[in-house]
């Protein structure tokens, strides 16, 4: 027999954490993340005791699931490309960018992969559009030393050679 | 406008969202109960609901959601495109540069996936792939990433037909074409959509200088009403201001080879590929491989279609060396007709065939007529080299001996059969008839040269 949409709708899912801790969520916050809804379309019954393991730490899928929680009722802004501006609260508004401003770079990468490997596209672009802020105004010294690059450092030649291939950027050739 | 009445959230240095965001949703549970065999269990049930939103915030009515989850071992979770996340839980060793030491160990960017950098490039301005690259030579590869080779894969999750279709204002179409690809695999078995195909046809185009070798598998979900919107075939805008208005002929002078595989559902898209295949020029084209999957009532206008293209292709080349045909998983009468029609048109549009050295003729084939050897006769000179038959598929009968007799009796050129592929098993299986027998050993006889198994063949049937 069908289930009925508003008891369907109160029922939760079970997702853990490559961890092994278990948040339990709405559907509606669930299938925000294209995967995890392949996942319960996939399922031909339903059964409250099954639980959905999940490939990311416990801190990245609870950031997530806050992600998918609050854009389920409100639908993410669409970003630009290329970005106008660094101030992504102009962009996507005060709650993404609050979302995204997270200390921790490696938190920021790890979204990246989560929002990919979960399939949840404007995660997905709000953290590259994040990631892209930080570099967009950067000289090749500050990227180094932002991301901690080794000195890899090109000959002359190699230089010369590069600019040449990418003379399409940029008017009268590369500086 | 952000809902005010909506919870913020808070960020947090620590990392730890659990105890300050009093709206988070998920609730964590502390620390999981063991199961019995120790290992943490992913059946854990959360008893604690300590948010009051879910209760206060009911699901609204009529909506419809999707059914609760029962597998517990769900389907693969990583599309193919790009690899499982890497997680790391503790940072990967990397070397340290001694300028900073509270700098992070290691270059996060470079640990995503090529294609999900590329993600973050494309939000970037163009100019911004110059600074990069000359920030570490890590960066300069992957900027020019698509430089030699450029391997697409469009499978079903359509996270790299999204990623193309940012072309339109970023640098990623820039970076294909400032790459020029000189090899190119493009698999899109796993369907595309129109404006997709668009694109990566004009990523294909946009190398046309020094493309080399292409793999094109085209596959389209009927997409019914799509064409409408892309009615005269145009390709984007920044695409006709480089080739034209959509319709001039674009050359590839040094595309030497090209694999066209197609399957499709709807003749729409047929013609919509097709038409923009039929504008290209290859006049250096040596190995031509061409393998059909419509299938159906479609298959007629499809046949139709294809051996039009093929035939343009063969039209303004002189250079042909092999040519294979083939369907798919296909045959049958209709299919046959088809699949040798294709050959008929290469054969028939093409200027000379000096230099063609190889027919192989794939499933759904058969044996090719007098005529085509003909007129392959008729459009080489005297000193052109002997021509090879090969067969994929190809069921060694009666009749097919005898018909291979004729052409081999009757044959203005030289003509080599490949014996290795033919299939020999009716001819071992079953008695032959007398009558045969002469001209059946004579065929024999010519394959037996590369083949051990005819020969011993031979001795079985004297």
């Amino acid at each position: 027999m069908e289930t009925a949409p508003m008891e369907t709708e109160q029922r939760l899912v079970k997702l853990s954490s490559s961890q092994g801790d278990v948040f339990e969520v709405e559907f509606g916050t669930a299938c925000y993340a294209d995967v995890v809804k392949q996942m319960i379309d996939f399922t031909s019954e339903s059964s409250d005791a099954e639980t959905i393991p999940l490939n990311l730490k416990t801190t990245v899928l609870e950031k997530v699931l806050q992600y998918c929680d609050y854009h389920r009722d409100n639908e993410p802004k669409e970003i630009p490309k290329p970005l106008p501006t660094t101030n992504l609260g102009e962009i996507v508004g005060d709650w993404d960018a609050a979302f995204i401003n997270v200390d921790d770079e490696n938190m920021l990468y790890e979204l990246i992969l989560a929002a990919n490997y979960l399939d949840i596209k404007p995660l997905l672009d709000l953290a590259c559009a994040k990631a892209a802020c930080a570099i967009k105004h950067m000289t090749p010294d500050a990227i180094r030393e932002h991301f901690n690059l080794q000195p890899e450092q090109m000959t002359p030649e190699e230089e010369q050679e590069m600019l040449e291939e990418l003379k399409w950027c940029t008017d009268g050739g590369a500086a | 406008m952000d809902d005010p009445d909506l919870p913020s959230p808070v960020s947090h240095s620590d990392g730890d969202l659990s105890d300050d965001v009093t709206f988070l949703f998920p609730r964590r549970v502390p620390s999981p109960i063991a199961r019995p065999d120790g290992r943490r269990g992913v059946e854990v049930l959360s008893e604690i609901r300590t948010d009051d939103r879910t209760t206060e915030e009911s699901p609204k009515p009529g909506t419809r959601m999707p059914r609760l989850p029962l597998h517990p071992h769900p389907p693969p979770l990583s599309p193919s495109l790009f690899p499982p996340p890497k997680c790391p839980t503790s940072p990967p060793s990397t070397r340290r540069t001694t300028r900073n030491r509270n700098l992070p160990t290691h270059p996060a960017l470079l640990l995503l996936p090529r294609e999900l950098t590329l993600l973050v490039f494309a939000l970037l301005p163009t100019e911004t792939v110059v600074v990069l690259s000359r920030a570490c030579r890590s960066l300069s590869t992957l900027c020019r990433l698509p430089g030699s080779h450029a391997h697409l894969n469009f499978d079903r999750s359509r996270k790299l037909e999204r990623l193309v279709l940012l072309h339109d204002a970023t640098p990623w179409r820039d970076i294909f074409m400032a790459g020029a690809i000189r090899q190119a695999t493009i698999d899109m078995g796993g369907g595309i959509s129109v404006p997709a195909l668009l694109m990566v046809l004009s990523l294909i185009e946009a190398s046309a200088p020094v493309l080399t070798d292409l793999s094109l598998h085209l596959w389209l979900p009927h997409t019914g009403g799509a064409l409408a919107m892309h009615s005269g075939l145009q390709r984007p805008a920044e695409v006709r201001r480089d080739h034209g208005d959509g319709h001039s002929p674009i050359t590839f002078p040094q595309l030497r080879s090209v694999t066209l595989r197609e399957s499709f559902p709807g003749i729409d898209d047929l013609s919509l590929a097709l038409a923009s295949l039929r504008q290209w020029r290859l006049p250096a084209l040596e190995h031509m491989s061409v393998t059909r999957n419509t299938q159906g009532w479609l298959a007629s206008v499809a046949d139709a279609k294809t051996r039009a293209c093929v035939g343009v292709w063969a039209a303004h080349t002189s250079h042909l060396k092999t040519v294979r045909v083939a369907s798919g998983r296909l045959e049958g009468p209709q299919v046959e007709v088809a699949v040798m029609g294709a050959v008929w048109d290469v054969i028939d549009r093409a200027p000379r065939l000096d230099w063609l050295e190889e027919i192989e003729l794939g499933h759904g084939a058969r044996l090719v007529d007098y005529d085509v050897i003909a007129l392959i006769h008729k459009k080489s000179s005297d000193d052109r080299p002997p021509l090879a038959l090969r067969f994929a598929s190809l069921q060694l009968t009666e009749d097919v001996i005898t018909a291979i007799d004729r052409l081999l009796t009757a044959s203005p050129l030289p003509l080599h059969i490949d014996a290795q592929s033919l299939d020999l098993t009716r001819l071992v299986d079953h008695p032959l008839r007398p009558s045969l027998l002469p001209s059946i050993r004579r065929v024999l006889r010519r394959l037996a040269c590369d083949a051990p198994c005819v020969s011993t063949l031979i001795h079985s049937k004297q």
